[in-house]
This record gives C-alpha cells, structure tokens and sequence, in this order.
C-alpha cells in the first residue's frame, strides 16, 4: 500500500500544476478548520461558507506557505482571519445581529449531549462579549489546545504579547461569567476562581 | 510574582475547566466539490484554436522552418551588401564603428574620474588617522573626563532619590490603587 502523501509534497505538488492535489488538502483538513470556524463563534450554518473561503484563500496564497510551520498553524491563521472577516461582514446585516450565536445554532455535533450543547451555546455568547484580540487566543489556547508558540505563529504575534492577552482575557471571562452566566462556572472552582 | 503566577496557573484551570465543553463540539462539511469548483472557475481557460487538432504540429513546424528561412534570406542579404561595398551598408558600418569609439572613450572617462576620487578619499582618510594619532592623548583624557562625569552624576542621582524616600509621605497600597484608578 503506498504511503499517503505529506502535506509538504502535496503542496509542492499543487505548486507544479497538478491542482487536483489540492483535494486531498481539503479533504484532510476541512474538519479543522470547520470546528475552528464554529468554536471562534461562527454559526454551524455559516460555516461552510467560511470553510471555502479559507480553503480558496489558501489555494491562492499557497506559494506564501513556509515550510518551516505546520500546515495546521497556518490553516488556523487564515481560519481565524476568515472568521473576524466573516462576523464583521454579518455586523453590518442588522437582522443577522439579531440572531445569537447560541440560538443560530441549534443543531448538535456527534459527540455532545443535550446540557453540552446548552452550556457550549452560552458559553460561546460569553466568548462574543471578549473583544476579538482576546477572545482569539484564548479559543486557539483553551479550545483548539495549540501551545503558546503555535498561537504567536498563526496569529504572528510575539510569544510575550500572546501570554499577556490570555491572562486579560481569561480575567475578563471569569468577571464576564461572574457578573452574567454565574451557572457556568463549573463546580469545585468556584472558590478558585474568585 | 511568585504568588501572581501560582494565580495564573490557577486561572488557566479554571478558563480550561470552565470551556471544557465547546472542545467537545466539532463540525462536519464537505466543501470539497464547491472549492475545486471555485478554483477551477477562477483559473484563465485555454484559448480556443483556430485549426483542427491534426493541422496544429504541422502548423508549428511551418512557422519554425518559415522563421529560419526568413532569418538566412536576411543574413544572406547583409553580407552580399557589405561584401559589394554598397554606401548604405558602409554608413551604418561608420555608424557602429563610431559609436563604440565614442563608448569606448566614455568608459576610459569615466574610469579616471573613479580613480582621481578613490586617490583623493584615501589620501583624506590617511590625513585623517595621522590626525587622530597626534590627538590621541586628548581623546583618552576626554574619555576619562566623561567617564568621571558619569559616575559623579549617578552619585548624585543616587542622592537626591534616597534623601526623596526619606522625606515622602507613607502611602498605602490600597490608596495608591485608588489614586493610580487600580484594582483596590
């Protein structure tokens, strides 16, 4: 059985012409960047706009991909900046304003139960009071799980100013949480976090 | 600061605890199909040949043969002319032999002017060095100077800041975070 293709020679590949590469790419990675897409507040029928966005926008910059970073990293940049594009265009439809992450989207993932799908639905409206410069590495840190170095590389930032705007923003999310979602806060913390 | 990162470690639990559930939601989508759509539609699409398929390589190789042809008939002809002497063919010649005269003049110019400007800033260089040589007692001396006038003005920084802490008046620290618009 011959060995799938890296992604580094699939991108060579794609570069000397032969496009139809491309697919095993998308293929490969459309789930990353639709749950990306979905826990940096886009609502679940959005997101395969965003997903071909993305995708496009890295077809037509691939020649830019350093080799040096993991495709992955990459892909959550271009992911993360699709996603602030995508909510600012929609923040100037007033009707979509109207519409909540949490009540857009109303259809579940495989893994989640109903109580999972609640607090993920409130949780990511806590997240859409944090402003962008925030809320951005605390998803990729805490959600995505990427470390610190990763986060500076896909949002090209310094490692420093990455650690700075975590601990804000999960100061501002803790007092966000305290003041509006207090049933959000899981059990047993409670007194460490206050 | 021992205690500020012990609270950031902590933080960093709860936020982890606390948004445990939107890691467990993932999303599913086949875009597939619709960007290789996209990225084929955006790409410029081959031009249309005039020509049936099976015309197309003896059409390429006539235009080559075409070209050669053309390029000896060419040559051909500006050597017959020179070598009958015709006047046209013998002014452009003039025309060429003079203009690499003129462009070999140019050059030689142009490099003298180089040489003439390297000589001068080599010479003002070496003026320069003899100069700082001379001086160079001054310099050390003037280094000394600024080195003292250094240490003197620390001195006396480090003066005016104690005999400051001395006569300021205690403050606490919720006070300071109240004037400072802090956390109290």
């Amino acid at each position: 059985m011959a060995a799938e293709p890296t992604d580094l020679e699939l991108v060579q590949e794609v570069l000397a012409g032969r496009i139809e590469q491309f697919e095993i790419l998308v293929r490969r990675y459309q789930r990353l960047v639709a749950t990306a897409a979905l826990r940096m507040g886009i609502p679940r029928q959005e997101i395969e706009d965003v997903a071909n966005e993305v995708f496009y926008k890295v077809f037509r910059s691939l020649h830019r991909y350093e080799p040096s970073h993991a495709l992955s990293t990459w892909l959550y940049r271009i992911t993360v900046n699709a996603a602030l594009d995508h909510k600012r265009s929609r923040r100037h439809d007033a009707k979509s304003d109207e519409l909540s992450p949490a009540l857009a989207d109303d259809r579940p993932g495989q893994e989640e139960t109903t109580g999972d799908r609640e607090r993920a639905a409130l949780l990511r409206e806590a997240l859409q009071r944090l402003p962008d410069h925030y809320r951005t590495p605390l998803v990729l840190t805490h959600v995505e799980g990427l470390p610190i170095e990763e986060v500076a590389k896909a949002l090209n930032l310094p490692e420093g100013t990455v650690k700075s705007r975590l601990f804000r923003a999960r100061a501002q999310l803790k007092e966000i949480l305290r003041r509006h979602y207090p049933g959000l806060v899981p059990p047993g913390l409670v007194e460490a976090s206050s | 600061m021992k205690h500020e990162m012990q609270d950031d470690r902590e933080l960093a639990l709860w936020t982890e605890a606390t948004l445990a559930p939107l890691r467990r939601q993932m999303a599913e989508v086949d875009v597939t199909g619709s960007v290789m759509q996209r990225i084929a539609a955006s790409r410029p699409r081959p031009v249309a040949s005039l020509l049936p398929v099976r015309w197309q390589r003896p059409a390429w190789a006539a235009t080559l043969v075409a070209g050669f042809a053309a390029f000896v008939l060419l040559s051909t002809t500006a050597v017959l002319m020179l070598a009958n002497g015709d006047p046209g063919a013998r002014d452009a010649m003039t025309l060429a032999a003079t203009g690499g005269s003129l462009l070999l003049h140019g050059l030689n110019a142009t490099w003298g002017v180089v040489k003439a400007l390297a000589e001068t800033a080599f010479a003002l260089g070496r003026g320069g060095f003899t100069l700082l040589d001379a001086a160079s007692p001054i310099v050390r001396a003037a280094g000394v100077l600024a080195a003292f006038c250094g240490a003197a003005s620390i001195a006396f920084s480090a003066l005016i800041v104690s005999r400051a802490q001395r006569h300021a008046p205690l403050v606490s620290r919720a006070s300071w975070n109240i004037l400072n618009g802090g956390f109290s």
